[in-house]
């Protein structure tokens, strides 16, 4: 079974023929999908900072960790569930989308950096001197900055917008697009 | 009157630029989307924290001095990069119903922002603790709570109306 069947088939469910063709579901989602991003970037960030010893510096790096990681996970799962509806509304379109496809890469690259850096460095935060994060830490804060910049990036180049944003001249009333034809 | 200033912008260096070059708009926007994340972040952290007024191991006015400085650079950073948007773009926003709506929300918003910072400064300078929001504080961050998300929604709204 190919990809493109596999994005044929999640194109023709219910719920993604909903997305794409019912008036006000994909700004919805994607509204969603923008503020669930907005909330998942902000406090990775804060947490990356921290490590690199940039900010928060008066407070132990697993307390801040310990106190906005729920926030990056709570909102990971709204982004991801609202990205996957707009994802199989037009499925085959997006698998073939470079933006999308370098996405998804940063995101698994983000994840694999997570892992490796809680399973490796982050067992011993305990033992972290005062101020002294170990540089394992730093680089994989840092590695982790980058990639969120780059997927934020890489969700703005997705092709969905272009069409918002280079599309025909306004017309006199005001009027609804639908963004996902095609 | 904003029609004609439309027209007028429209034919400026600046906006021939902006409309010819076809990276400044992405990239004013990537700057835009990353800066919301700042604003978005500290806010909702913020108004969360005085709502649910379970002051932990630190205090609603540690978190105030540490959150709201960032709202205050990435604001003007918004305001930049969207200024460039509309500048390239004019009739697509200062037409636009949505982004009218949005402007003035945003005004509210940063009154509120400005009245919670200083009614958590005085409460703590009242109290000397800065540990539990007084309900005057809670009722301006569940305002500004509020009033931020309705400026993220019209922000990525202002692409569906076009006026």
């Amino acid at each position: 079974m190919s990809i493109a069947t596999v994005a044929n088939g999640l194109q023709g469910l219910a719920v993604a023929r909903f997305v794409s063709q019912a008036p006000w579901a994909f700004p919805v989602v994607e509204t969603v999908h923008v503020i669930a991003i907005s909330l998942v970037v902000g406090s990775i960030a804060v947490v990356d900072l921290r490590l690199l010893g940039l900010w928060w510096r008066e407070r132990p790096v697993v307390q801040v960790a310990d106190e906005l990681l729920p926030w990056t996970w709570a909102a990971f799962v709204v982004a991801a569930v609202a990205g996957g509806l707009m994802f199989i509304s037009a499925a085959v379109k997006y698998v073939t989308d470079p933006p999308f496809q370098l996405k998804i890469l940063l995101l698994v690259l983000a994840g694999v950096n997570m892992l490796v850096f809680h399973y490796g460095a982050y067992r011993r935060v305990a033992d972290w001197a005062e101020g002294r994060t170990p540089r394992a830490a730093k680089i994989a804060a840092s590695l982790s900055l980058a990639f969120w910049i780059a997927i934020v990036a890489c969700g703005r180049m997705v092709s969905f917008t272009t069409q918002d944003q280079f599309g025909p001249p306004p017309s006199a009333s005001a009027s609804v697009k639908a963004p996902t034809a095609g | 009157m904003l029609a004609s200033l439309c027209g007028w912008l429209e034919k400026t260096p600046l906006s021939t630029f902006v409309q010819d070059a076809g990276w400044v708009i992405p990239l004013c926007q990537i700057v835009h989307i990353l800066c919301l994340a700042a604003v978005m972040f500290s806010m909702l952290f913020l108004d969360v924290r005085v709502l649910t007024g379970a002051p932990r191991r630190v205090g609603v006015q540690a978190l105030a001095r540490r959150f709201l400085p960032p709202v205050w650079t990435a604001v003007p950073l918004m305001a930049l990069s969207g200024a460039v948007l509309i500048i390239g773009e004019p009739r697509r926003d200062l037409l636009n119903p949505v982004f009218q709506l949005k402007m003035l929300l945003l005004v509210l918003a940063l009154a509120l922002t400005f009245a919670l910072q200083k009614t958590i400064a005085d409460a703590s300078l009242a109290r000397g603790d800065g540990g539990e929001a007084s309900w005057a504080t809670q009722i301006t961050a569940g305002l500004s709570l509020i009033t931020w998300l309705a400026i993220a929604v019209c922000g990525r709204f202002i692409a569906y109306f076009m006026g």
